[in-house]
């Protein structure tokens, strides 16, 4: 239960980040934080009950294996997603030479 | 001789997701154009074939009970055909200008993932479509690579990161509490932290109005053709998610929040629309007025008005967007000294027609039986929605025309035959003397109100990033609160 305790706050942690910070990059790095938490909630649930990894070569009550391979995917689109926001985030400090979210939505009320 | 084949509902997601890649290998516009069209027949064919045998039931890889669980029934093939239909005048419309391969590809691939979410009843699957589609509608907001697309884009890939790893999160949770991922097969009580969890996302997704302020950016800054399958296809995967959830112990008793949400989307989204002057965010928020509806009308009816609102949805954007690109003026003042050509400003009144609930025009079948199937206090706000419409829409058609040459442009004709037939067909279904009253009367208030009131400029305070998470996390919460009641 403790572990399922310290993966929520770090989401908390992820998503106060997101709303505090102006910097884009920062807001990237909370939402990266966030992702964690999920990945760690994720593997406390499939260890609820047993805690002996799913491997052959060891005797069960196994844990859980299907948690663990749904976070895999997870974790690979969280990295997709990721490196697409990088790269927007580089074309936009390239093209606009700010990366202040305040200032981007000024600019882009006045002029759209 | 006859071919027998065996179809099963897999073949939808498979087939665009094959012919992709060839996009990129092949890029004259001779095999752009043959392999587009072979995906679009193969697909409708595909659907011909499962509507013969519907409701289907598919297991992948044989895996009885413990592969992925695909069912193509009613909703699906509603929601299927809309897809297909989107995105093939999407690319009939492309075809005439210089799209790159990657156009195509991207498309193809959320063709694939679109019809996906149309079958799949597991909830581990409906995410990774989830995320895929928004990943390429990231691209394709993107695509014109200017800051303000970039920023459009970049604004909705994080609030939508955000939520879809609270949908993962409650995913998770789930499969804890019941021990399974298949929506049919999930019993017991979900506690209602869970649910919101759940639902709040595909709310977001369905672009409904307290959770999806990302939408008016994205979509009247995205292409033409992007415009169009964003406003027709993409935005209702959330919502058929929702409607497979309605039969489930997840959201049983748990549909009032989605109404009430529904409701004040439909209204808010008319009254932002009404005060804007850019002529594709007026369309971008009728978007959130009309998914108010969908979700409103629930599995049977809402699914209707989908496929009803996807259709005059992509033809209104597509004849607003190329007059957009044609003068380069968003501006509804600057857009009046332009005015439409005569054969474009026909299919714009048709689409308006069909959106504002007209009788003998699509629209009117689908928002007469949700308004007659919702409770009274709904019935008031749905109508007031649709004079908020009628109003809002009247400022577009008063853009005016001039005349020109005429030019047959056959996306806009297949689009408006089919606002028209759907028109004609179904009307025996709602036609009495109260609806056509009703409807009279609508469009008279509606007209009189765009000439009594005029639009004042509303500041975009609510589609700021951090104001944007706020809201999500008050929606997460005022759910929760009403499902604990």
């Amino acid at each position: 239960m403790i572990y399922i305790a310290i993966a929520v706050v770090i989401f908390a942690i992820g998503g106060i980040g997101i709303i505090w910070k102006d910097n884009i990059l920062l807001k990237l790095l909370s939402l990266g934080i966030m992702n964690a938490g999920v990945v760690a909630l994720f593997v406390s649930i499939a260890g609820l009950k047993y805690r002996i990894p799913a491997i052959l070569n060891t005797s069960g009550p196994y844990a859980d294996p299907l948690p663990q391979a749904v976070i895999i995917t997870s974790i690979v689109i969280g990295f997709a997603t990721m490196s697409l926001a990088l790269v927007f985030t580089m074309l936009i400090s390239l093209k606009k030479g700010t990366l202040s979210s305040k200032k981007l939505q000024e600019d882009i009320d006045r002029e759209h | 001789m006859s071919i027998d084949i065996q179809i099963y509902p897999s073949l939808l997601t498979l087939v665009p997701m094959l012919f992709a890649p060839l996009f990129l290998l092949f890029r004259t516009k001779l095999v752009q154009k043959l392999l587009a069209s072979l995906i679009i027949i193969l697909d409708l064919l595909i659907i011909y074939r499962l509507t013969l045998i519907m409701p289907l039931d598919e297991y992948t890889g044989g895996w009885i009970l413990r592969g992925i669980h695909l069912r193509f029934d009613n909703l699906s093939l509603i929601y299927t055909l809309l897809f297909v239909t989107v995105i093939g005048t999407s690319w009939l419309s492309s075809f005439k200008k210089n799209y790159p391969p990657l156009f195509y590809f991207l498309t193809s691939i959320l063709l694939s993932t679109l019809n996906t979410s149309a079958i799949t009843l597991d909830l581990f699957n409906i995410y990774v479509m989830l995320e895929l589609s928004s990943i390429i509608a990231y691209i394709l907001i993107a695509m014109k690579d200017n800051w303000k697309h970039l920023w459009a884009s970049l604004k909705y890939l994080m609030i939508s990161y955000f939520a879809f790893t609270m949908y993962l999160t409650a995913v998770g949770l789930i499969y804890m509490h019941t021990g399974t991922l298949d929506i049919s097969r999930i019993t017991g009580e979900i506690p209602p932290i869970i649910v919101s969890m759940l639902i709040v996302p595909l709310l977001l997704k369905s672009g409904v109005f307290p959770v999806s302020m990302w939408l008016p950016a994205a979509h009247s800054l995205a292409p033409t053709e992007v415009s169009a399958i964003l406003s027709g296809s993409f935005v209702k995967m959330g919502s058929i998610v929702i409607f497979r959830l309605i039969n489930t112990p997840i959201l049983k008793q748990a549909y009032t929040p989605i109404t009430l949400i529904a409701l004040l989307s439909a209204l808010t989204g008319v009254i932002l629309a009404y005060n804007e002057s850019n002529v594709k965010r007026i369309l971008a928020f009728h978007t959130i007025s009309q998914m108010g509806y969908v979700l409103a009308g629930g599995p049977i009816y809402g699914a209707l008005h989908a496929f009803n609102h996807g259709i005059f949805k992509s033809l209104l954007f597509f004849t607003v967007g190329d007059q957009v690109e044609e003068t380069g003026h968003y501006d509804i003042k600057a857009l009046k000294h332009a005015k439409f050509p005569m054969h474009r400003y026909i299919f714009l009144v048709i689409g308006v027609l069909g959106i504002s609930g007209v009788p003998l025009f699509s629209g009117f079948i689908s928002k007469s039986m949700i308004i007659h199937h919702i409770p009274i206090y709904g019935k008031v706000v749905l109508i007031l929605a649709s004079v908020g419409t009628v109003a809002s829409m009247s400022k577009l058609v008063s853009i005016g025309y001039r005349k020109s040459s005429i030019k047959l442009i056959p996306h806009y004709i297949i689009m408006a035959t089919i606002i028209i037939l759907v028109g004609i067909r179904y009307i025996e279904h709602v036609i009495s003397l109260w609806t056509i009253i009703e409807s009279l009367i609508v469009i008279i208030v509606g007209i009189t109100i765009f000439l009594v009131i005029h639009p004042k400029h509303i500041p975009r305070i609510l589609e700021k990033l951090d104001i944007m998470v706020i809201e999500y996390m008050l929606t997460l919460i005022t759910v929760w609160a009403i499902l604990y009641m």
